[in-house]
This record gives structure tokens, C-alpha cells and sequence, in this order.
């Protein structure tokens, strides 16, 4: 792929992104990022989805109507690259076999939503250490990543992931190669 | 018979003497009215200066006011995206309802109310404790974590959690969050309260919102086992 179609590909995935999450705004934790992430890597390579996540989770770190993330921002954008990771290792996994309303699109949805419980994880697990820096301890940690408060939002993300894994993510991983037939 | 010359010589100087002393007030009061209008005028122009001198200052105070309640309103925007855990959002958050009356006691001494929303508020602390803020001036624009930020004067505790745009509330008004209590954001609609969906900082407040914070356990699908008592 040459260079001037990788920055076409990601300006594009990254527009569709910050767009739907603009649009899925009033909707808490409810995003199109992650699968639109996994489908970049799954079509067109890690080092494509990655640069996905990337820019579009920077963007959305500073344009989010719910304010600017600040601090946490490079901890939520380094999240992403597991998305891009899983997509591509997916893609490794199953690209030649995948088919529409088959288990793959169990497969994928299950990916996603392990993916969106890892990068909660490590994203309330910043939280803590921003939080209560310098010094944070165990428990604080633990309350801040597990405590019930933070379930409503863990499990609107991972049960979207895991919806949009399973319905959406199949029909753009076999439609997008079919739109750009050529050479790419 | 004919009056003497003496007497006529002596009324004519005693006119011309009259005449003399009345001119010589008249000349007098003349110059002391010239003086004092002069006077006059000076007052005018100081009183005219003086009066362009309130005006400025006038529009100048309305002016500070409406940079006061813009420096409140960005100051409020800036605590919703703070980490609670910084010095900067500790003091402010102490503040804000110190200056938000300040401002409102500013406001009405330029002569008018200030632009605020009336907002109701159930503090129910779970054990037969409520407090209640009826009718409470908040900032148009406020949402419902920083309304309750000032209503109780900064005693609220909470993390930030900027990746889902929410303050998970731990402490209100001095009573922590326990292993087995919550503390549960409402919010009265219809004439019922309902648990928030959205949380409190994505809860736009409007005139006569009335909302609630309670205290209370949950059950494994984290539905509070209780609703706002209005009365006991």
C-alpha cells in the first residue's frame, strides 16, 4: 500500500470514527471506535489500525463533548492498539475462512468485548494512579478499576463492543475489500 | 411758606447718600451673584463630569459583573474536567460557592437579579437524615455534578473519570460510600424520581430541575434498593 492510500485509509476510518462518536454522544460509553479499529487492522494490517486508533482516539481525546480527557489521554490511546492488535491476529486467525452469519461473527464480537474489559482495565487503572498519585495504594487501585460505580459504564462498552463485534464488524470486514477492488 | 435752602441741600445730600450706599450693595450683591453663579456653573461642570465618571464606572461594574459570571461559568467547566485529586480543583471546588454568591450579591447591587436557574435538591442520607436545597440559584449551563458541587459548598467527593465523562460520586455532603451503600444520583420526572442514565455531569439542569442524591445498598444488577423519601 503506498503511503498516500495509508493516509487516505486512516483519514477515512478516523473521520467515520470521531463522527459516530459524536453521533453516539448521548449514548454513555457507546462507540463505534473500537470495531471501526479491529475492521482497519483486520482489512488492511496492524500497522493500519494502529495508526487508526491512534488518530482517532487522540482526536477524540481533545474534541469529546464529554470534555478533554487530559493526562489519561495516552493511556486510552495506547488501549486502542489492542484493538488493532486483536484485529490483526483475527485476521491471521480466520481471514481466508471468514463467511457472514457464521461463528466468526461469534468469534469477533467475543474479541471485542475482551478487548473493551482489557482496555477499561488499564484505562481505570490510570484513573487510580492519576487520581491518587504519587502514592496510590492497592485497594485504591482496586476500587477505582472494580468498584460498582464503574459497572454500569464496563459493561455498556463491552456489551456494544460485543454487539457491533458480532453484527457490524462482519459485514464492513467483507464489504470494504469488495469496494476497493484494485489494487491497494 | 418755602422750605430754606439748608434743608433742600440737605435732603439732596442725603438722597446722594442713599444713592451711594444702595449702589455700593447693589454693586455688591452683583458681584457676590456673579461670583455664586459662577460657582453654579463650576458645580455643574464637576457635577456633569462627576455623572459621566458614574456612567463609566457603571458600565464598567456591569461589565466586570458579566466577566465575573463568564470567569464563574469557565471556571465551573474547568472543575467538570479536573482530576479531583488536584490542588488546582480542591480549592476551586471550595470556592465556587463563595463566588457564585458573591456574584449574586454583586449583581444586585448594580440593581438587578442575576441570571440564574432555581433548582431543587433531596440530600437522603439513608438513614432517616434528609436535606433538603429548595429553590437554589444555580449558573445557567451548570450540569448536575457541578450544581452539586455548589449547593453543598465543595463537600463532595468523588473520582474523575475522564474516559466515560463521569464523576463517580463517593462522598456527599461528609457521608462516604460503603462496601454495601452507593450514593445514586436521581432525578424527578413526571412527577416521580428516576435513577439517572446518565449521571450527574451528563445531566443538564434547567429552571426548577429537581434532583436527589441517596444513600443506599444495591442488588447484584446494581439497582439501588431504594428511592428518594420526600417525607418521612
Amino acid at each position: 500500500m503506498r503511503a498516500t492510500q495509508t493516509v487516505a485509509v486512516v483519514a477515512t476510518f478516523s473521520a467515520l470514527i470521531v463522527g459516530s462518536d459524536m453521533a453516539l454522544a448521548p449514548f454513555s460509553n457507546v462507540k463505534l471506535l473500537d470495531t471501526l479499529v479491529f475492521v482497519a487492522a483486520y482489512v488492511f494490517g496492524f500497522r493500519i489500525g494502529a495508526f487508526v486508533g491512534v488518530v482517532s482516539e487522540s482526536i477524540w481525546s481533545f474534541v469529546s463533548p464529554v470534555g478533554i480527557a487530559g493526562p489519561i489521554a495516552p493511556f486510552l490511546v495506547v488501549g486502542e492498539i489492542l484493538f488493532a492488535l486483536a484485529g490483526w491476529a483475527a485476521s491471521r486467525a480466520w481471514g481466508h475462512q471468514f463467511k457472514l452469519a457464521s461463528p466468526y461473527s461469534l468469534f469477533i464480537g467475543a474479541s471485542l468485548a475482551v478487548c473493551a474489559f482489557l482496555w477499561d482495565l488499564e484505562t481505570n487503572l490510570a484513573t487510580a494512579l492519576l487520581q491518587y498519585w504519587p502514592s496510590p495504594t492497592f485497594s485504591e487501585y482496586v476500587v477505582t478499576a472494580f468498584g460498582p460505580l464503574t459497572l454500569p459504564f464496563t459493561l455498556a462498552h463491552e456489551v456494544s463492543d460485543l454487539a457491533f463485534g458480532i453484527v457490524l464488524a462482519p459485514i464492513f470486514i467483507l464489504f470494504i475489500p469488495k469496494v476497493l477492488r484494485g489494487p491497494i | 411758606m418755602t422750605p430754606s435752602k439748608g434743608i433742600f441741600y440737605g435732603v439732596v445730600v442725603l438722597l446722594v447718600a442713599l444713592l451711594i450706599v444702595s449702589s455700593t450693595a447693589a454693586v455688591y450683591y452683583y458681584g457676590q451673584n456673579q461670583q455664586t453663579g459662577s460657582q453654579s456653573q463650576e458645580y455643574v461642570g464637576e457635577l456633569s463630569t462627576a455623572l459621566a465618571s458614574y456612567s463609566t464606572l457603571s458600565a464598567r461594574y456591569n461589565a466586570s459583573l458579566s466577566d465575573y459570571n463568564i470567569t464563574l461559568s469557565l471556571l465551573a467547566g474547568a472543575l467538570a474536567d479536573l482530576n479531583t485529586s488536584t490542588p488546582a480543583y480542591q480549592n476551586a471546588s471550595l470556592e465556587l460557592s463563595s463566588l457564585w454568591a458573591s456574584y449574586q450579591q454583586l449583581a444586585s447591587f448594580s440593581g438587578r437579579r442575576a441570571l440564574a436557574y432555581g433548582v431543587h435538591m433531596l440530600v437522603d442520607f439513608g438513614n432517616g437524615t434528609r436535606r433538603w436545597f429548595n429553590d437554589t440559584s444555580i449558573q445557567p449551563g451548570w450540569n448536575g455534578y457541578i450544581a452539586t458541587l455548589v449547593l453543598l459548598g465543595g463537600k463532595l467527593q468523588a473520582v474523575w473519570y475522564p474516559q466515560y465523562g463521569e464523576h463517580l460520586v463517593t462522598a456527599v455532603d461528609g457521608a462516604s460510600q460503603t462496601t454495601s451503600a452507593s450514593w445514586f444520583f436521581w432525578e424527578l420526572v413526571n412527577g416521580a424520581w428516576a435513577l439517572s442514565a446518565t449521571g450527574a455531569d451528563q445531566l443538564q439542569i434547567y429552571n426548577g430541575t429537581s434532583i436527589a442524591w441517596t444513600l443506599c445498598g444495591y442488588d447484584t444488577n446494581f439497582v439501588p434498593t431504594c428511592t428518594p423519601q420526600v417525607s418521612s
